[in-house]
């Protein structure tokens, strides 16, 4: 038995039963839906690229022995985003800064 | 035409609600029903589970929109919401998850595949896998974890066991997206402590609805998606006993598909 029968039998609706079955309409059946009538449902998916500029993929390349873990080629690594990032001030000790503005300058003020 | 290999009623609260796939009265031939080894095939409720192709489109591409490619779309897509750049994992090179890898690359993620078998990693690299993982030889989680600098941000396990369920949960970063794919002959141990700590998010995944097929086909219409890649066999119906005899003692790569005529 596969996992695949497995997971038919067990799951509800089937009624433990793998063969044919029969199926019966509830009573309280609505009237038929039409196959597309969720086409245009609000859910969210993947954006694919446009059709149009996606070349199919290309023909296998050529490989030789492979290593257990094949990786591309690296990548050039993106601009740091911390270069366009303005730093931190930084406030300067405040033993230096005593040293520099004097003592009154220096002092934390309430 | 082709059909999802879960047959909704159409009638019951999930159709309604447009979510067929997880029918609460389904039907799926083969298991509910006779199919679909043979020519000709009864999918009830037609009007629901009934899917238009192109005419263009060859039985060998069309042969794969059933379960295979159709499931690892919704998977990838739907579940997994994957975003361009992102990386995904997909653990399990058979024949869902070749198609995952294809799917998640002609989305724009970057993929990690994983199997213990060269030939199917192969055929992964061919559809688009950025690294390749023979798990084999190597632990599959740390690996990952270092192709990806930190972990996947999705990760799906095509095949369905213990192993390789827990391994794609524990290859995923920070709020990463489990989606599980493959079917489990029962109930696997999941590192539900990783889950909490990273805040991941598990998801099952469980074919396709007919109404979403559109998108899928007309993927598969222009180029992009090209399911019959992943085809290396074509035989006749008189030799589906022995292939499928010989699936459960040693696996084969890629994808065959059974012709009437062999």
């Amino acid at each position: 038995m596969t996992a695949h029968t497995r997971w038919v039998r067990d799951r509800p609706g089937t009624d433990g039963k793998i063969g044919p079955v029969t199926t019966s309409s509830p009573a309280t059946a609505p009237d038929a839906l039409a196959t597309d009538a969720f086409a245009t449902a609000d859910r969210p998916t993947v954006q694919f690229p446009a059709i149009q500029d996606s070349p199919p993929p290309g023909p296998p390349a050529q490989q030789a022995a492979q290593p257990a873990v094949r990786t591309p080629t690296p990548q050039t690594p993106a601009p740091q985003a911390a270069a366009a990032r303005p730093r931190p001030r930084k406030s300067l000790p405040r033993r230096i800064a005593r040293k520099i503005l004097g003592p009154g300058l220096a002092t934390k003020r309430d | 035409m082709t059909a999802p290999f879960v047959c909704a009623c159409g009638r019951c609260a999930a159709c309604a609600a447009g979510d067929q796939q997880v029918c609460e009265r389904q039907t799926q031939p083969g298991f509910t029903h006779w199919g679909s080894f043979a020519e000709y095939v009864t999918v009830e409720h037609a009007e629901v589970n009934l899917v238009r192709l192109p005419e263009e489109t060859t039985f060998a591409a069309g042969a794969g929109l059933g379960c295979r490619v159709a499931t690892a779309f919704r998977a990838v897509t739907a579940q997994g919401r994957v975003a361009p750049g992102e990386w995904v994992a997909v653990h399990g090179c058979g024949g869902v998850g070749l198609a995952a890898v294809a799917v998640a690359a002609v989305a724009g993620a970057r993929v990690v595949a994983v199997d213990v078998s060269p030939t199917a990693l192969d055929l992964a690299a061919e559809l688009g896998a950025a690294v390749c993982v023979d798990a084999s030889a190597v632990d599959p989680v740390t690996a990952v974890v270092e192709a990806t600098g930190g972990g996947a941000h999705v990760s799906l396990d095509t095949l369905g066991s213990p192993a390789t369920c827990a391994a794609s949960v524990r290859c995923l970063r920070r709020r990463g997206r489990h989606v599980q794919v493959g079917l489990l002959p029962s109930d696997p141990p999941v590192p539900m402590g990783r889950v909490v700590a990273y805040e991941l998010a598990l998801l099952g995944s469980h074919g396709m609805p007919a109404h979403a097929y559109p998108e899928l086909i007309a993927l598969v219409a222009a180029g992009v998606l090209r399911p019959e890649l992943a085809i290396t066999a074509t035989i006749g119906l008189d030799a589906v006993p022995a292939a499928l005899t010989a699936m459960g003692a040693a696996p084969g790569s890629g994808v065959t598909i059974i012709t009437p005529s062999g």
